[in-house]
C-alpha cells in the first residue's frame, strides 16, 4: 500500500514537471507560422534576377515563358521585399523587426526564363539550380549548393557549403572552403579551388579542368576523358586518379616529398592529359579494369 | 610595455584607435614576447575582421558580459581601457581560436565563441567558419616560404606559394562578400 501511494505521489509529482517541460519547449520554439507567397514579374528572356534569402532553401527552375515566378513560404519573422522590371528583378526576405538577430528564412521555388542571369545569395541554406542556360551565380556561407543540367556559365562560391555539380556543360567556376565539392558527368571547362575540402570529379566525362586545393584530397574517377586536360595541384592533399585501362591519358605526375604510385603507362594526349603537382601530397594512379 | 599592458591595449590596436606611440610600443613588445607576438600575428592575419564596421548587438552584449566576468575573475579592472573598442573585442572573440581562458582575450573568446548571435550575422558566420581554412592556408604558406628560403630560385616552389597566396586572397574576398 505504501509502495502504491508512494508510486502515485511520484507519478503526480511528474505531471507539473512534464507540463513545465512542455511549456519550456513550446516557449523556446519560435512561432512556426509561415506565410505563403506567390509573386510574378514580366521579364525579358535574359532578365537579371537577384535573390537574397539568408536561411531556408531556394530552388531555381527554368521555363520558356517571359516571366519570373517566385512562390513558396516565408518564415514568421521575415518579410518579403523586391520587385523589378523586364530586365532586372530582385526578391529577398529580411527580418520583420529591426534588430531581430534571427536569420530571415524562406523556402522558395523561383522559375525563370531559361537564359536568365540568376544570382542567389544565402547565408546558410540549400540552393538548387536546374536547367539554367544563362549565367548563374550562387553564394552560400554554409549549407549545400546543387547545380544540375546547367549549360551556361555557372559560378559557385561558399565557405563551407557542400557543392554538387552534375550533368552540366559550359563554364563552371567553384570556390569552396572546407566542404566537399563534387562534379559528376560534367563537360566543358571548370576552374575549381578548395582549401581543405575534398574535390571529386566522377562520371562518364570530365571538363577541361584546373583544380587546386591546399589540404583537400582530389579524386578523379572518370570513364573517358575524351581528350580533356586536367591540371591538378595541392599543397598537402592526396591526389588519386582512376583511369580507363583501354584509353589511358597522358600523365605528368610530380610530388616534391609525397609518394607517387602509378600503374598506368603509355597514355596519349588524344585520350586526355592529367597533370599533377603537389608539394607533399601523395599521388596514386590506378587503372580501371573493364 | 608589459604583457599586461599589451592585453590592455591590443583591442584598441585592433580597432585602429590606439595612438601611434602606444602602437609602436605594442608592436615592439610583440616582437620581443612570443605569446603576445603570436596574438598580434593572428590579429594582423585577419584585417577584414579587425576593421569591420558593424558588430551585431547580441555579440556585443555577449562580449560585454564576458568582459565583466573577466574583470571580476581576474581583478583586472583596466584590461580594456577607455580607448578599447567593444567592437574590436567582439571581433577578437570571433577570430581567435577557442581554448582554455589563459588571458582576458581568450576568456572573451570562450564565452562569445559559443554565442548563437554569431550565426545571425553573415559576415561573422563566414569569418567564424573560415578561421580553420585561413590557418590551413597560412601553415602551407609558411612551409613553402621556409622551403623557398633554402632554394630561392626554385620556380615550382614560387608557383606553389603564388597559388597559396591567391587562395588566401580569394577566401578573404568571399568572407567579405558574405557581409554585403
Amino acid at each position: 500500500m505504501l509502495t502504491r501511494v508512494s508510486y502515485r505521489m511520484r507519478r503526480h509529482r511528474h505531471v507539473p514537471r512534464a507540463l513545465a517541460l512542455i511549456a519550456v519547449v513550446a516557449l523556446s520554439q519560435p512561432a512556426q507560422a509561415q506565410e505563403q507567397i506567390h509573386r510574378g514579374v514580366l521579364a525579358s528572356p535574359s532578365v537579371s534576377l537577384r535573390i537574397f534569402v539568408p536561411s531556408g532553401s531556394v530552388r531555381v527552375a527554368v521555363w520558356s515563358r517571359d516571366s519570373v515566378d517566385v512562390r513558396g513560404t516565408v518564415g514568421a519573422s521575415a518579410s518579403v521585399f523586391g520587385g523589378g522590371n523586364r530586365d532586372y528583378v530582385k526578391f529577398g526576405v529580411e527580418p520583420v523587426r529591426t534588430g531581430d538577430t534571427r536569420m530571415a528564412a524562406a523556402d522558395w521555388v523561383v522559375t525563370v526564363p531559361r537564359r536568365a542571369h540568376v544570382w542567389v545569395k544565402m547565408t546558410a541554406g540549400a540552393i538548387e539550380a536546374d536547367g539554367t542556360e544563362g549565367e548563374v551565380e550562387l553564394y552560400a556561407v554554409g549549407g549545400s549548393i546543387q547545380v544540375r543540367r546547367a549549360s551556361g556559365t555557372t559560378s559557385v562560391e561558399s565557405i563551407d557549403a557542400s557543392v554538387v555539380i552534375s550533368s552540366c556543360s559550359g563554364d563552371i567556376r567553384v570556390r569552396g572552403g572546407k566542404a566537399a565539392l563534387t562534379l559528376r558527368d560534367v563537360v566543358g571547362t571548370a576552374s575549381i579551388t578548395s582549401v581543405s575540402g575534398r574535390v571529386e570529379v566522377r562520371g562518364a566525362s570530365a571538363p577541361e579542368s584546373r583544380i587546386e586545393t591546399i589540404g583537400g584530397d582530389i579524386l578523379i574517377d572518370v570513364v573517358r576523358l575524351r581528350g580533356a586536360a586536367l591540371d591538378l595541384q595541392t599543397h598537402s592533399g592526396n591526389i588519386t586518379a582512376v583511369v580507363d585501362a583501354a584509353t589511358p591519358p597522358r600523365l605528368d605526375l610530380a610530388s616534391r616529398t609525397g609518394a607517387v604510385v602509378n600503374t598506368a603507362r603509355g597514355g596519349t594526349v588524344a585520350q586526355g592529359k592529367i597533370t599533377v603537382r603537389t608539394f607533399r601530397g601523395g599521388i596514386t594512379v590506378r587503372l580501371r579494369q573493364p | 610595455m608589459t604583457c599586461r599592458e599589451f592585453d590592455t591595449h591590443v583591442a584598441a590596436y585592433a580597432a585602429g584607435t590606439l595612438g601611434a606611440a602606444q602602437a609602436r610600443l605594442l608592436e615592439q613588445h610583440a616582437s620581443e614576447c612570443d605569446a603576445c607576438g603570436e596574438t598580434l600575428e593572428r590579429l594582423t592575419r585577419r584585417p577584414d575582421l579587425m576593421f569591420a564596421p558593424q558588430v551585431p548587438a547580441p555579440l556585443r552584449a555577449a562580449t560585454l558580459s564576458a568582459v565583466s566576468a573577466a574583470r571580476t575573475r581576474r581583478g583586472r579592472t583596466r584590461w580594456i581601457g577607455a580607448g578599447a573598442s567593444l567592437a574590436a573585442a567582439a571581433l577578437l572573440a570571433i577570430w581567435i581560436s577557442p581554448g582554455a581562458p589563459t588571458s582576458p582575450v581568450s576568456a572573451v573568446v570562450a564565452v562569445v565563441d559559443s554565442a548563437p548571435a554569431i550565426a545571425a550575422d553573415p559576415g561573422a558566420l563566414a569569418a567564424d567558419r573560415a578561421v580553420s581554412e585561413f590557418d590551413a592556408i597560412d601553415a602551407a604558406a609558411r612551409e613553402l616560404q621556409s622551403a623557398l628560403n633554402a632554394a630561392p630560385a626554385d620556380a615550382e616552389l614560387q608557383a606553389f606559394l603564388a597559388s597559396v597566396t591567391a587562395q588566401r586572397a580569394e577566401l578573404l574576398r568571399r568572407v567579405q562578400a558574405a557581409k554585403t
